[in-house]
């Protein structure tokens, strides 16, 4: 979501040269910037279409070429901020060659990088994303059934205990409220401190105590 | 409708149409959230007279606060009910956590109301939420006085436990055929177990009934 942070700097005047679909782009991304702006600051239910073309600084009829409403508007946020938090784990993930237990903390290190990189954003799709109601539910259960295949697939061929198969789902159910509070209570800046935390509960079930300690403890 | 929790059988005419308002609101507020929620749709769907919503309420907001109240003072009652008498936190985390799924299925609407509803109240849900959420974060953490030492486990574990609990009932009542609870209160009081006492501990939850 950087991209739609910087995209919120106006386009120089004299910008005709660039080519249509650019220009539409680099809307689209203010728009969604300027969202998770209010998203944030005022909470998913009072804000309005108003809000978000005053924050992103466009004309309503830009929001509305881009978005049919408020909500679709954030569902195309919380669905980006998603993908992005999915695929920074995952990169985490893949980017450390050690057992289970470092990767697991690799990936929830890379994931509060994610979050931390962007607060309002943060903010905006784990906070603000169950203030939508009923309409988030089929989202909701994909991005936790998305993390624990994650999850899942990290921890294959790393311990023989049989555990049900619905253990990783509810781990990282967990940790999506563990850091929902943290953020809810305005320590967004504050989040990557909960490493060491998050790895021993995200581990736990899986290792021993005293391997999830060590992993959550490791410099 | 699961009806209201009211103390004592014996309450006059005004209590009975407030109760019936009340169960009314909390169904309605689950089904189609606070916003959408009219004083003539409630007292549509609670059979009262006209004019019934505002002799007890000055408006959907002040409803919910009752209604927050009396939902709140009714599952804590159950629940100190529960775990009173046990001395082993372990034991009294399964009499708690077995009793907080019983009275959810049982009461659905409650339960919907309270975890799923509240969420997409505003503020008010939200400030609601984190107050019961605090009151059970210290109870869960009253674990580390069976430890031998207590800092060894995470200052945030209570606040984790809470937190699959909350997903398991939130993504239960988000739709209407959710995983039952029953089912995965092993799981869960292995997760739990684990943090404060270590996995071998936690491991023997399964061999219980839920």
């Amino acid at each position: 979501m950087a991209d739609a942070v910087g995209a919120r700097k106006r386009a120089r005047p004299g910008g005709h040269q660039l080519r249509p679909e650019v220009v539409a782009h680099h809307q689209r991304q203010r728009i969604l910037a300027g969202a998770a702006a209010v998203f944030a600051e005022r909470g998913y239910r009072q804000v309005t279409v108003a809000d978000i073309v005053k924050s992103a600084a466009v004309a309503r009829a830009r929001f509305y070429e881009n978005f049919a409403s408020k909500e679709d508007c954030f569902f195309a946020l919380y669905d980006s901020a998603t993908e992005a938090a999915l695929e920074a784990t995952e990169n985490g993930c893949e980017g450390q060659q050690g057992e289970f237990p470092d990767r697991v903390r690799a990936g929830l290190q890379a994931l509060l990088a994610n979050l931390e990189s962007d607060p309002a954003l943060a903010r905006s799709w784990i906070v603000e994303g169950p203030a939508v109601g009923t309409a988030i539910d089929e989202r909701f259960e994909r991005l936790i059934g998305d993390f624990a295949v994650l999850l899942r697939r990290g921890r294959a061929g790393a311990d023989e205990t049989e555990l049900p198969d619905t253990v990783e789902e509810t781990v990282v159910g967990g940790l999506y409220w563990l850091l929902y509070y943290a953020l809810l209570e305005g320590r967004p800046k504050r989040i990557g401190k909960l490493l060491p935390q998050l790895t021993e509960f995200a581990l736990i079930p899986f290792v021993s105590t005293e391997t999830a300690r060590n992993a959550a403890a490791s410099p | 409708m699961s009806g209201w929790p009211v103390a004592g059988a014996e309450v006059d005419a005004a209590a009975r149409e407030r109760g019936r308002i009340l169960a009314a609101f909390v169904e309605l507020v689950g089904e189609c959230g606070l916003k959408e929620v009219t004083a003539t749709a409630t007292i549509a769907r609670a059979g009262t007279a006209p004019g019934s919503f505002e002799r007890h309420f000055a408006d959907p907001e002040e409803c919910f606060e009752v209604a927050w109240d009396g939902l709140e003072a009714a599952y804590l009652e159950r629940l100190a009910a529960a775990y009173e008498g046990f001395d082993d936190w372990r034991e009294r985390f399964r009499a708690a956590s077995a009793a907080t799924v019983r009275l959810a299925e049982a009461h659905p609407d409650w339960a919907r109301f309270l975890t799923v509803a509240s969420l997409a109240a505003g503020d008010n849900g939200r400030r609601r939420q984190r107050a019961i959420g605090r009151h059970l974060v210290a109870l869960l953490d009253t674990a580390r006085e069976q430890l031998d030492d207590p800092a060894a486990v995470p200052e945030v574990t209570g606040r984790w436990i809470l937190g699959i609990f909350f997903d398991r009932f939130y993504r239960r009542f988000a739709s209407p055929d959710g995983p039952d609870l029953v089912s995965q209160l092993p799981e869960l009081r292995f997760l739990a177990v684990s943090c404060y006492f270590g996995t071998e501990a936690g491991l023997a939850e399964f061999g219980l009934q839920p």
